[in-house]
């Protein structure tokens, strides 16, 4: 799927504010189809609220809500909300791109190896 | 360059100077050791000659190397896939010099992939080669809890080091993996990274075991959340203290208060607030009782 392509397809999901990370076009280009699809969809049942989020115990993001979910073998997700309002912001990363969100939120790192 | 090579050419200078290397190289390859300055001439010795002469000594190396294994928990390895692994770690001792293969490959009937753990001098990354998932890390990485577990079942083609270096988690990484955790068992998650790190993490602080891939397996798929709320209240009891825990709780559950109206489903978030309560209030409350 082209990167522009799922973006379009995420902006009808939350909306035209929701905001991307820099290299989300990229990620999101490496995703065969049926990743592809299967992140989209995801990310539908996270703003339908059938998926499980958790509260960041940093105080200073106690009012978000976050998804993190492993997309392909080296591509890895972080879908943001603000609590009873939008999501606010979506990122696919790599490892070390996804290690600095989740430290930057305050969770721990992913241990790569078995992930 | 073939350390191993350098360092056996260096030792034995007598046996290599002047049949295989001249005096001028043999000091090119001195400096080169020590990793002092080269100047042009010594530059174009190095790559020219000197290299591929290591190199051809290499391949030697590697013959003999081929057929020395290093088996880690062989009780555990299915014998068809010792076979496997020792023709992979055969096939990747012509490129790389230290290698290992672990993971449920040689564990388990079922596996997505053959795990590769390939040392180098520094970095981290990770490769495909067909289904061989390639995991290049240096060897002060290699002490990291997770790679001596993976350690503990596998075929190597070197003595792998037994240190392991524990780096205590801080308390938001805990509940962050405990909250993921939960979240995992609760949709039956076929892969349950965050049930695996809870387990291992109770294991290596509360127990000071290191648990094989294997126990990690089956460990966590059978594992039930009261178990989960149990692993999480003893890792926060054993690695911080009483006033810090309950500072930082306390705080947490005021904000999952509020985040239990403000989100559905929120059962999870329940459960999360009830452990927390559990966990600082019941100490409280077991110390009154004594008192």
């Amino acid at each position: 799927m082209e990167g522009k392509e799922a973006k379009q397809k995420l902006f009808e999901i939350f909306g035209t504010s929701i905001k991307f990370n820099k290299d989300f076009e990229n990620y999101a280009s490496k995703l065969k189809e049926g990743i592809a699809n299967g992140f989209i969809e995801w990310c539908r049942r996270c703003s339908e609220n059938k998926e499980l989020g958790s509260v960041p115990q940093k105080k200073e993001f106690k009012h978000l809500y976050v998804f993190f979910r492993k997309i392909d073998s080296d591509i890895r997700a972080t879908l943001i909300k603000e609590q009873n309002r939008d999501f606010i912001e979506i990122r696919l990363e790599g490892h070390k791109g996804y290690d600095d969100t989740r430290l930057n939120l305050g969770y721990k790192k992913s241990s790569y190896y078995g992930s | 360059m073939n350390k191993n090579i350098l360092n056996i050419v260096l030792k034995r200078k007598e046996l290599f100077v002047p049949l295989v290397f001249t005096d001028k190289q043999f000091n090119v390859l001195g400096k080169y050791n020590k990793k002092e300055k080269l100047s042009n001439a010594e530059k174009k010795a190095l790559y020219t000659s000197i290299k591929k002469k290591i190199k051809a000594l290499d391949s030697f190396f590697i013959e003999q190397k081929d057929r020395e294994y290093f088996i880690n928990g062989p009780a555990e390895i299915i014998p068809s896939r010792l076979i496997e692994a020792k023709k992979i770690i055969d096939k990747y001792s012509r490129k790389y010099d230290r290698l290992f293969v672990s993971g449920s490959f040689l564990f388990s009937k079922e596996f997505n992939d053959t795990d590769l753990f390939i040392i180098r001098e520094k970095g981290y990354k990770e490769e495909w080669d067909g289904n061989t998932h390639m995991i290049f890390l240096s060897e002060k990485r290699l002490a990291a809890p997770v790679f001596q577990s993976a350690s503990l079942i596998s075929v190597a083609n070197f003595m792998l080091p037994n240190k392991i270096n524990k780096k205590k988690p801080s308390l938001s990484e805990l509940m962050g993996l405990y909250h993921e955790a939960i979240i995992e068992n609760m949709k039956e998650e076929k892969k349950p990274e965050s049930i695996r790190n809870l387990i291992f993490e109770h294991a290596l602080f509360c127990s000071n075991k290191l648990l094989n891939g294997k126990e990690l397996k089956e460990m966590s798929e059978k594992i039930k959340l009261d178990e989960l709320d149990r692993l999480i209240k003893e890792l926060c009891e054993k690695l911080f203290s009483e006033t810090y825990l309950y500072v930082e709780v306390h705080d947490y559950i005021k904000t999952l208060n509020e985040s239990i109206k403000n989100i559905k489903p929120n059962e999870h978030l329940i459960r999360f607030r009830n452990t927390y309560e559990e966990m600082i209030y019941g100490r409280q409350r077991s110390k009154a009782k004594a008192v």
